[in-house]
């Protein structure tokens, strides 16, 4: 075993330590990022806002999905969403006040435990004002897409808005919350596009072995879903 | 909708109790007011400025909707740490399972974004040179250290905070913030000044690797000699 650093050694490294603090001002992009995703908090809390009415439309969606038949239900018990599809809505949204997000990569970590580190810094109440709709899709779309997620985001959005593609805009994780069942993107993190005044969604599908991922544009405005595009992303250069 | 000026006057307290009670406005100037200190501690702690800007993000999320579970025992400045370190360790525990990520590729982005501000308004280049290097040498030792380990130096020997404050903010005893802080250092110190030139901060091991082996030229060790035909 090593000798003990010194009293010296110890206060060095406590100096080189206060000299590498990051002492300037959040990045412009940073800032600017947090401000969007405030005013969309913000928007989300005001019942006039769109959103809502997004929200509205999925449940009404989900109601009746719920009722369709049994075939569905089947599809979803095979990707375990049964509860969030057919259930009341109420225990998924318990299950997911449980913590505040629970990303793809936590799930397939198997994390997935109903206290994480993340809550330590709440108390286990009832959160004010909830968005209503973030329960059912808290996991895939209140967490801040990863590099990798973003990169294919802006991929797809380039092959998309190549020639004659009409304007493609990029909501913003936040307002995904009305789209798409959950049997749809069971293993995709959902990101919602608007082409051309059509609300749509992008599946980000796991990363292939190869580092490769297939993304889908699906309409989920209509019942079922329709996937109307499909890109396959390539590796990122910096996994090779 | 409160009147700018009366916002910025209002204190942390004050402005989350307004957002509880709907206040549009109030979680964006409480949430404005701790932005820069709150970024450093993502950057340092996450050790990368994406990783570090999803987690303040997440962070703002989670604290912007679950504000009533604020306690109200600790300080809102606090409470706030808490929740973007433990998002920042979220996050970091989720990009060790995606990929064993060793040093991020862009290291010189990483050391310079944030963490360019300096006493000196204008250092010899040489200076500069050095100085940067020496940081981006702190962080990249940093990152090698536990999650938990390099949440407690961030907070208690970049960021100044008391060992009691981190405790709180971390969620944990006093004895286990001081325990992490010395394993920390003790870590770093060997990372950090072991090979710096003209100078040897430790003894040497005491179990030194054995000389390697000389070989032997003695003939019966050989390999047997295949006899002539």
């Amino acid at each position: 075993m090593p000798d003990q650093p010194s009293d010296d050694d110890l206060a060095e490294v406590r100096r080189l330590l206060r000299a590498a603090r990051a002492e300037g001002p959040a990045p412009d992009d940073v800032v600017a990022r947090l401000d969007e995703t405030l005013a969309t908090l913000v928007a989300e809390r005001s019942p006039a806002e769109p959103v809502d009415e997004l929200v509205a439309r999925r449940a009404k969606r989900r109601r009746v999905i719920a009722g369709a038949g049994l075939v569905a239900a089947a599809t979803v018990v095979a990707a375990g969403f049964l509860g969030q599809l057919v259930g009341s809505g109420d225990e998924a949204d318990r299950a997911s006040d449980d913590r505040p997000a629970l990303s793809l990569d936590e799930q397939e970590a198997g994390q997935a435990e109903a206290s994480t580190p993340g809550d330590a810094g709440m108390d286990k109440g009832t959160p004010l004002r909830e968005a209503p709709a973030a329960s059912e899709y808290a996991a895939r779309s209140d967490k801040p897409l990863n590099r990798d997620e973003r990169r294919a985001v802006r991929y797809t959005l380039e092959r998309l808005t190549t020639g004659h593609t009409p304007q493609t805009d990029l909501l913003g994780s936040l307002s995904t919350v009305a789209f798409c069942p959950a049997g749809v993107a069971d293993d995709a993190v959902v990101v919602p596009i608007q082409v051309a005044g059509s609300l749509q969604a992008l599946l980000l599908r796991p990363l292939e072995s190869d580092g490769s991922r297939k993304v889908e544009v699906v309409d989920c405005s209509v019942d079922p879903p329709v996937t109307t595009d499909s890109v396959t992303v390539p590796p990122s250069p910096s996994r090779k | 909708m409160t009147d700018p000026a009366q916002q910025t006057e209002r204190s942390d307290r004050e402005l989350l109790a307004a957002h509880l009670e709907g206040d549009s406005e109030a979680f964006g100037v409480l949430f404005a007011r701790h932005r820069d200190r709150l970024w450093a501690v993502a950057l340092r702690t996450c050790g990368h400025p994406e990783d570090a800007a999803d987690a303040l993000q997440e962070a703002l999320i989670s604290a912007f909707r679950r504000a009533g579970s604020f306690r109200g025992d600790a300080q809102v400045t606090t409470w706030l740490h808490r929740v973007v370190v433990n998002a920042c360790l979220d996050r970091i525990r989720a990009n060790k399972v995606r990929a064993a990520e060793a040093l991020p590729d862009d290291l010189e982005e990483w050391a310079g974004r944030g963490s360019l501000g300096t006493t000196d308004p204008e250092p010899r280049p040489d200076e500069a040179a050095e100085a940067a290097e020496r940081r981006t040498a702190v962080l990249a030792a940093l990152g090698t250290l536990p999650e938990e380990q390099r949440a407690a130096l961030v907070l208690v020997d970049m960021e100044g905070y008391s060992v009691a404050e981190v405790a709180e903010i971390l969620d944990c005893a006093p004895g286990t913030v001081k325990s992490r802080c010395a394993r920390g250092r003790a870590r770093l110190a060997a990372l950090l000044l072991e090979h710096r030139p003209g100078e040897r901060r430790h003894a040497p091991p005491r179990n030194q690797a054995p000389a390697p082996s000389v070989p032997s030229m003695d003939p019966a060790r050989a390999p047997p000699v295949e006899p002539a035909p």
